[in-house]
């Protein structure tokens, strides 16, 4: 059958966004040498805080969505202060961080819906008709999407090869022995990392709320899919992050042309776990 | 009176089979350090392995197209054997690698199967589920005997799980599994072949969580995707971490806490007027459990404890200095 | 093959990625010997440790053991042979007594596998009584009886480099590779460890492959001596010999002292 561009189209729409999380998911994995399982939680909660302002409060929606940046930092920044940052005083392994952040997830989910309910929600915002361009479907809203990430990316380059906090924390996320023990100044990296890593994973909440809906459970159903593109792009590496995000989200919509669209998450899990069959050394870092 | 005994047994029997669920995963993590945090997968395929051997052939109204209409014990069997084909699947991707990536494509497996559980009617019968499960000796013990007949028969697998648990821990397999746990270079230094160790562990564990997801199966009778989420996962390991990892009581003790606190608080609705926002605050609560645990009290209420010196002696009759 | 050492390295190579850690690594270590590997930080020691022992497959190069070629075999095997290595870092059990750490040194033992396991204790006896009564003779051997239900992460640093050479010992090596034991330890602890390896090269029949930086050390205690820089054998011989050597005291000796 023809290819219908039209899932080529839809997958760099998906895969940018989750592209964004997914570098804030590896700079964290890199610098604080643990999975966060609550990342897909910050996504969530990067949406509520935009739906709260769009909505309730009657912003337009791009304030609310910049607005939502500082909140969603912000509480991610409380939380590593009061969740992680003990632990990691006390030189607790990676798996008590982990584990620990698997019962956050928990918390911030429930609490999420406990405030909002599990019902979808919209944003407020125009942009919906869909126009044809070159015998593809696009809104104004899904080129802002695409338009938005890419110039997010592309400032991450410069953060992280222009200055020097950036360079740091590009050195510390790919080696991860280096992690926590160089002389750098772990803890203002970390603050940074936080800031960026949540930032980012803020607005990809945004955008795949206004690509689709906002609703308790969106992060934590995102997780898989990043957690493949981190693996994909091999941990600590915010380049791979944004490759692996862009081909998973790809390859998932793709995939609707031959199979059904509720298996989308387990395409991302296949291409992870080939990969890990394949290929485990370059996961792992260097052969060790 | 009767109402309260009858509640007081179901109880009881849905927290033994998290116990024995939480014995599973003691092996896995506690023992053997091994990050499962897709428990429910083996629980899953437990439960509908043994529901689809034993029920009977569909009819044409019914979803799903297949009905073995086996004896109950064979669909057990089928079931935990079922479980520890996944483990063997889902290990060898995994246990050769930094315990981290199991803990990635175990919760990812579990997401997909309950994709598969809602989607392949044919199979699993999609969202309506597969009901009409057979229950052990139905026709011979008394109906109103046979809550506490099965019972007792979920009490028996937590025994035989346990009994199986100790079993393992004071022996050398066992140490060689702490040893894995503790740091597993140093094991394989000593010529230990730690992945093969690591997915008999793995399977030994996987299967115990398909006997528990099987026993579920026959005490619910009916079986819907919904009621195989994340959640199941999540509560066998706060059970785990809270009772104690590394010791198979305190994994027995902490499941049966949990259970009896997401009981307890069923009731709460009522009582206060709290009924929306009940079932969120509930895991949230546990939530903070486990954070706190792991904070203050990562040893759990029962502590792993270590064979001294003079047990090893006695136990294999030698004198020692 | 010329020579009929212990073990053989012969033209041994390994690479990370575009870095070259081990180039060419020649030596060999004589049976019944204690034989040193020196080089400055970053030489390859460790490299050459891990490949040997099977933790790296190496690039190049062959390593001969006893006369039967074990290049690029898995530890496990490497270990039955006879070869059996100590971590730089001291590495032990940290959550298992003393005691049990020296158990799951025994190997070949029936209790660890999972069908006499299951079978229960009865199947495994004898061997857990060979492992206790060797685990015990060891913990005199070293003087850890009296620490021999604690858990490992309570010793003191000096403690657990004993606790690890003893459960090396517990394999039964024929060979064993200590990375530098003495490290970070203060000197009356080195001497103690410097006896408690000649006494078991006595005794036991051991031969001993050490890397140790504290030079007096290891020109004190070995037979005889490799030297290497950046990845190469540049030296190798008696202490003597390799001390007046022209290159080992520009590469090593020099910047020692400095
Ligand atoms: N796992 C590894 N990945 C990448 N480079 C490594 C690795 N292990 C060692 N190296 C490099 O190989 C060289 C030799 O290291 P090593 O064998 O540890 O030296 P030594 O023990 O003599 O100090 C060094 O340049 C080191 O950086
Ligand atoms: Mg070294």
């Amino acid at each position: 059958m023809a290819f219908d561009p039209q899932f080529l189209l839809n997958g760099v729409i998906v895969g940018s966004t989750i592209a964004l999380a997914a570098i804030g998911l590896t700079l964290i994995f890199g610098i604080l040498d643990f999975i966060n399982f609550a990342h897909g939680e910050y996504l969530t909660l990067g949406a509520y805080a935009a739906l709260v302002a769009n909505v309730a409060l009657g912003l337009p929606f791009v304030v609310a969505a910049v607005v939502a940046i500082p909140i969603t930092v912000a509480l991610a920044l409380a939380l590593d202060r009061v969740v992680f940052y003990p632990l990691r005083r006390e030189g607790a392994g990676a798996l008590s961080l982990l584990i620990t952040s698997f019962g956050l997830s928990i918390i911030l989910r429930n609490a999420v819906e406990m405030v909002w309910s599990s019902d979808p929600r919209r944003f407020d915002v125009g942009g919906a008709e869909a126009m044809a361009i070159a015998g593809v479907r696009i809104t104004a809203v899904q080129i802002a999407i695409v338009v938005v990430s890419l110039v997010l990316m592309i400032a991450i380059h410069l953060l992280l090869t222009r200055t020097t906090l950036g360079v740091t924390m590009r050195a510390t996320a790919s080696n991860r022995s280096l992690a926590l023990s160089s002389g750098v100044n772990t803890e203002r990296i970390v603050t940074w990392t936080w800031v960026i890593g949540a930032g980012l994973t803020a607005i990809a909440g945004v955008l795949i709320g206004l690509n689709t809906v906002v609703r308790p459970s969106m992060g934590f159903g995102l997780l898989l899919v990043m957690f493949a593109a981190v693996i994909l792009g091999g941990i600590g590496d915010p380049y791979g992050a944004m490759l692996g995000g862009l081909s998973i989200g790809i390859a998932q919509e793709v995939s609707v042309a031959f199979i059904s669209a509720s298996y989308k998450p387990a395409v991302a899990f296949t291409i992870m776990v080939v990969l890990l069959l394949w290929k485990p050394e370059g996961l792992r870092g260097a052969d060790t | 009176m009767l109402e309260q005994l009858s509640f007081m047994t179901s109880v009881a029997t849905v927290a033994g089979i998290y116990a024995v669920l939480a014995l599973g995963l003691n092996i896995h993590w506690g023992e053997t350090g091994l990050l499962n945090f897709g428990h429910v997968a083996f629980f899953a395929v437990g439960a509908y392995t043994t529901a689809i051997l034993t029920i009977p052939s569909p009819t044409a109204t019914q979803a799903y197209s297949f009905g073995f209409g086996l004896p109950v014990v064979v669909g057990i069997v089928g079931g935990c054997i079922a479980a520890g084909l996944v483990a063997v699947l889902l290990g060898i991707p995994t246990l050769q690698l930094d315990e981290e990536y199991l803990a990635i494509v175990s919760i990812g497996l579990a997401e997909i199967l309950r994709h598969v559980m809602m989607n392949e009617n044919w199979l699993t019968g999609g969202v309506a589920g597969l009901y009409g499960i057979d229950r052990p000796l139905r026709g011979v013990i008394p109906p109103e005997a046979y809550d506490f007949f099965y019972l007792g028969l979920v009490v028996l697998a937590v025994g035989l799980c346990y009994a199986y648990s100790r079993r393992l821990k004071q022996s050398p397999f066992g140490r060689v599994l702490r040893s894995i746990r503790d740091d597993e270079e140093a094991s394989i230094a000593l010529g230990k072949h730690t992945f093969r160790y690591r997915m008999q562990a793995f399977v030994v564990g996987g299967v115990m969580a398909g006997l528990a997801g099987a026993l579920w199966a026959h005490y619910a009778t009916a079986l819907t995707p919904t009621a195989f989420g994340a959640n199941i996962t999540f509560l066998t390991w706060v059970g785990l971490i809270v009772g104690g990892s590394g010791n198979s009581k305190g994994a027995i003790l902490g499941a049966g806490l949990i259970i009896a606190f997401r009981e307890a608080t069923r009731y709460l609705p009522d009582l206060y007027g709290l009924g929306d926002i009940i079932p969120t605050l509930r895991l949230i609560l546990v939530g903070a459990l486990v954070i706190v645990t792991i904070r203050y009290r990562p040893d759990g209420l029962l502590p792993e404890r270590d064979i001294s010196y003079a047990e090893y002696c006695k136990r294999v009759e030698y004198g020692g200095e | 093959m010329s020579d009929d050492g212990l073990l053989e390295v012969r033209d041994l190579n390994k690479y990370f990625g575009g870095v070259t850690a081990v180039d060419g690594f020649d030596m060999t270590v004589e049976r019944n010997s204690i034989t040193g590997l020196i080089g400055p930080n970053g030489a390859g020691k460790t490299t050459v440790f891990r490949t040997i022992s099977g933790f790296h497959d190496p690039d190049g190069g062959k390593v001969v053991f006893d006369g039967e070629e074990i290049t690029g075999k898995p530890v496990y095997e490497i270990v039955e042979a006879g070869i059996t290595r100590t971590f730089q870092e001291a590495r032990t059990f940290p959550e298992m007594t003393v005691f049990e750490n020296l158990l799951v040194g025994k190997t070949g033992h029936r209790g660890e596998k999972l069908l006499p396991t299951t079978a229960g204790p009865k199947a495994y006896a004898e061997d857990e009584r060979a492992a206790v009564e060797h685990a015990d003779q060891l913990l005199g051997y070293m003087e850890l009886a009296e620490k021999r239900d604690q858990r490992a992460d309570r010793l003191a640093v000096g403690e657990r480099k004993l606790l690890e050479i003893a459960r090396a010992l517990m394999t039964n090596p024929d060979l064993i590779l200590l990375d530098e034991p003495m490290a970070g330890l203060p000197s009356d602890l080195t001497t103690d460890i410097v006896d408690y390896i000649e006494r078991i090269r006595e005794e036991r029949d051991q031969t001993f492959l050490i890397v140790e930086h504290d030079m007096d050390t290891i020109m004190n205690i070995c037979d005889s001596i490799t030297v290497m820089e950046a990845g190469q054998t540049i030296a190798s011989g008696t202490p003597e010999e390799v001390r007046n050597d022209e290159r080992v005291v520009e590469a090593y000796l020099g910047e020692e002292s400095a």
